[in-house]
């Protein structure tokens, strides 16, 4: 029977965890690709065996993602999640290559993504272990380009196997955003997604700290 | 005519003759196909993990959704669920065969070793068909790939599609 739960305050904070993680980022990958990028408010949900698909509207579509395994004072995972168009778009405007189907990446276009995953989850863990004053650590990235569903699935069961139930935060990603742009629409040229899973002891444990840090 | 029913990570759904079923999104998990063709009754089930647990209060969970959908979560759950099914449904395990798909390894670094959770659920699924004495007609599971799989219940026919 599903136990997990959050007040409407502890959600807030949790998804103000993710925006401090985010906007650090957003800035390193605004860096490195030169473009303007803007990033979303963060959705949270609680998943547990009960409440397992529905993660993606099409599954089936080829994606590419990035996975990195944290470590230190938080245990989970960070994965990035690119559609096809968005994954092709972000290639050609990093490595200036065009390409017509994910699945012919070479080894070269795949450690690109490598350095994408490295840069973004970097960005984030360095503004989170300020924030949090706690060491975070991350894996070596492995990117994977198959079905969005099937890997969605697979992170599910490996969470599962752990916790009955866990949490997961996401946010979208655009590069090239328009300057007055507030949400990630379809319209923008690479909308990307960035999910953080965390067991429920490692969201309890960034409440812990965020109630100390500003002292409630 | 037909009828398509399609489950999703999680779920089991047993049917006769008029019935096709589907799953999509396979990765680590285990999908467990039974048939008897003597009788034209089959079921599929979605399995997330190998073996279940006696303290996992989710077990309790055996309510079908409005189109006949149960939750499983085990490998060895799901065969001894599709095998009760398969027999109220007026088959038999002695004319049974079964199909197992999926159990791949995604993410190289999602459980840290050489097999994970993907060859833990094939090999529950294969020793919980044995206890049963059912064969296991054909197999297409392992390697790093996601699939789609579709089974037929008046044929027993299974298509598995994958897209890399």
């Amino acid at each position: 029977m599903p136990q997990l739960h959050f007040s409407a305050e502890e959600t807030d904070q949790l998804k103000e965890f993710l925006n401090i993680g985010v906007s650090h980022a957003g800035n390193t990958l605004s860096e490195m690709v030169g473009r303007r990028i803007s990033i979303s408010v963060p959705i949270m949900h609680l998943k547990s065996a009960q409440k397992a698909s529905h993660f993606l509207e099409n599954p089936n579509d080829i994606t590419l993602a990035v996975l990195l395994r944290l470590s230190g004072g938080l245990e989970g995972y960070v994965l990035l999640f690119f559609p096809h168009a968005a994954a092709v778009h972000l290639l050609h405007s990093l490595s200036g290559k065009t390409i017509g189907d994910l699945r012919a990446l070479d080894e070269f276009d795949r450690s690109v993504f490598q350095e994408v995953g490295n840069v973004l989850t970097g960005g984030m863990l360095k503004g989170l272990s300020q924030f949090l004053k706690v060491q975070l650590l991350q894996s070596v990235p492995n990117v994977v380009i198959d079905m969005g569903g099937a890997m969605f699935n697979s992170i599910f069961a490996s969470m599962i196997k752990t916790y009955d139930e866990f949490l997961t935060l996401d946010v979208a990603i655009c590069v090239n955003a328009p300057a007055d742009a507030v949400t990630c629409d379809d319209g923008e040229e690479a909308a990307g997604q960035m999910f953080l899973f965390l067991g429920p002891e490692s969201a309890k444990q960034v409440l812990e700290l965020t109630h100390k840090m500003i002292g409630t | 005519m037909s009828t398509t029913i399609e489950i999703h990570i999680a779920e089991l759904f047993a049917g006769d003759q008029q019935n096709i079923i589907v799953t999509n999104g396979v990765g680590s998990c285990i999908v467990v196909v039974l048939y008897d063709r003597l009788a034209r009754v089959g079921g599929m089930a979605h399995a997330i993990l190998p073996r279940k647990k006696d303290n996992d209060t989710s077990l309790q969970f055996q309510d079908r959704d409005a189109i006949g959908r149960m939750f499983v979560k085990y490998a060895d759950q799901a065969v001894d669920m599709l095998v009760a099914e398969i027999e109220s449904l007026g088959g038999s395990t002695e004319h049974a065969v079964a199909k197992l798909v999926g159990g791949a390894h995604m993410f190289a670094l999602l459980e840290g070793d050489q097999h994970g959770i993907g060859w833990e659920n094939t090999i529950s699924a294969r020793e919980e068909l044995k206890k049963y004495g059912i064969t296991i007609e054909t197999e297409v599971v392992g390697g790093t790939v996601g699939r789609n799989v579709r089974f037929d219940c008046a044929t027993g026919i299974v298509e598995i599609t994958t897209k890399v």
